[in-house]
């Protein structure tokens, strides 16, 4: 039997039509995809993008064949020969007993999709690093049923005014706030230098914590809206799924009461938004934006002016601590 | 880190993963695990004596392999960990 690589454009719509039949779509954000062919037909197909395993489908006359496992072993070397070791599967739940044969494990799932994992790692062990992470610097790991902790989630691309702000107020309120900087790149600045500009930015509030997003929160296997910065009728979905991996395991694990967020303005954050307050209810709240000079500040526009080379005007909106980092990293991205 | 991998998921077949460790570390996941799961960590361990390695990181996931294919298997995943990067 042989597996092949889609590659040309034509294999690409003969496996988008495979998929249809079976009520999957050939998504966006895939990078990779095999088949295997008898007959000249498509029989088997799967597909990944980054570590996340997706659209695995197999013709119903062939499922004896056991075609899953063989495309899904053929994946995870593919994985390992590029040091990929630790993987996810994102499907739907009718399908879920297939991958558990394969060794996967569950991380949750919601009406509509179900997500797996499998290698090195799993959603417990990240959760208790960040509670390690937290009783180093906390003297407590958030488990103390009288801590009074609020959070928020950010990708700090860059830091600006507008995230010092909702941290201040979450920081008023709380005895403890925490600040998730979003691990996953993709974005104009790195994750270090996201972090260290958070870090940098929040250094002086002495009740609060950075700590990294992990891959189980708005990463591109739990939201990969995110990063594509589009909406299609998975967004919602996705959606959904990023905010009930947050409400089993980071808010128990942690002991965070409240998640905080800012009011979106583009549609698949507006989405992202909705979603979360429908799995949170109370514990999340939605603060407005923080306007400077009667126009809200958003890493967006500083970025635009960043990209014009108006480096003066995008610092108006970057907290003062930063300044002198934010210059040397626009200086070091320009050369 | 090196890691070494090497069979796959298929009936009769087993997926073995290794990687450095300080310690020797066995996980083992089967679909006949209840019967098999001590003889499997016993072919395990004799290979690993063979191989004079006593400080490894194995996980293997069992789809009903014989013992001869776990060892070759692991003897396999091991090789290429230390070939490897």
């Amino acid at each position: 039997m042989i597996i092949k690589d889609v590659i040309l454009s034509a294999e690409k719509q003969l496996i988008s039509d495979f998929l249809q039949k079976f009520g999957l779509r050939y998504e966006r954000d895939l990078d990779r995809s095999l088949y295997i062919e008898k007959n000249g037909a498509v029989v088997a197909t799967v597909s990944s993008s980054k570590y996340i395993i997706k659209c695995l489908a197999v013709d119903p006359a062939y499922r004896n064949e056991n075609y899953a496992a063989v495309l899904v072993s053929e994946l995870i070397k593919r994985f390992h020969d590029e040091g990929i070791v630790y993987y996810q599967v994102f499907t739907k739940p009718e399908y879920r007993n297939v991958f558990k044969n394969l060794g996967f494990s569950d991380i949750t799932e919601t009406d509509k999709v179900c997500v797996l994992e499998g290698g090195d790692g799993d959603i417990n062990s990240a959760i208790n690093r960040l509670k390690l992470q937290l009783r180093f610097s906390l003297g407590t790991d958030g488990t103390d049923e009288k801590n009074d902790i609020g959070c928020v989630v950010v990708n700090g691309n860059p830091f600006t005014y507008g995230h010092l702000k909702l941290v201040e107020h979450i920081a008023a309120k709380h005895k403890i706030a925490l600040v998730f900087v979003l691990e996953e790149e993709g974005s104009y600045f790195t994750f270090r230098e996201r972090y260290a500009m958070a870090y940098l930015a929040l250094k002086s509030l002495e009740n609060v914590f950075v700590l990294p997003s992990t891959k189980y929160m708005v990463s591109c296997a739990t939201f990969p809206g995110y990063f594509l910065k589009s909406v299609d009728e998975t967004t919602e979905e996705y959606a959904l799924y990023d905010a009930s991996v947050f409400d089993k395991f980071f808010m128990p694990g942690l002991g965070i009461c409240k998640r905080y967020v800012g009011t979106e303005t583009s549609e698949h954050m507006k989405i992202y938004n909705n979603a979360l307050k429908s799995v949170l209810g109370d514990r999340l709240e939605i603060v407005s934006r923080y306007a400077k000079g009667g126009e809200t500040v958003s890493a967006g526009k500083v970025r635009e002016l960043i990209g014009s080379g108006k480096t003066e005007e995008a610092l108006e909106f970057i907290p003062r601590n930063n300044h002198a980092l934010l210059r040397g990293m626009i200086l070091s991205k320009n050369e | 880190m090196k890691r070494g991998i090497a069979g796959s998921l298929e009936s009769n077949d087993a997926l073995i993963t290794v990687k450095e460790s300080d310690k020797l570390n066995i996980t083992i996941k089967s679909i006949v695990y209840d019967f098999f799961h001590t003889q499997i960590e016993k072919v395990i361990r004799e290979t690993l004596t063979e191989l004079g390695v006593d400080k490894i990181d194995v996980v293997c996931d069992d789809k009903g392999a014989l013992d001869y294919t776990i060892k070759a298997r692991l003897v396999t995943a091991v090789k290429r960990m230390e070939g490897g990067k």
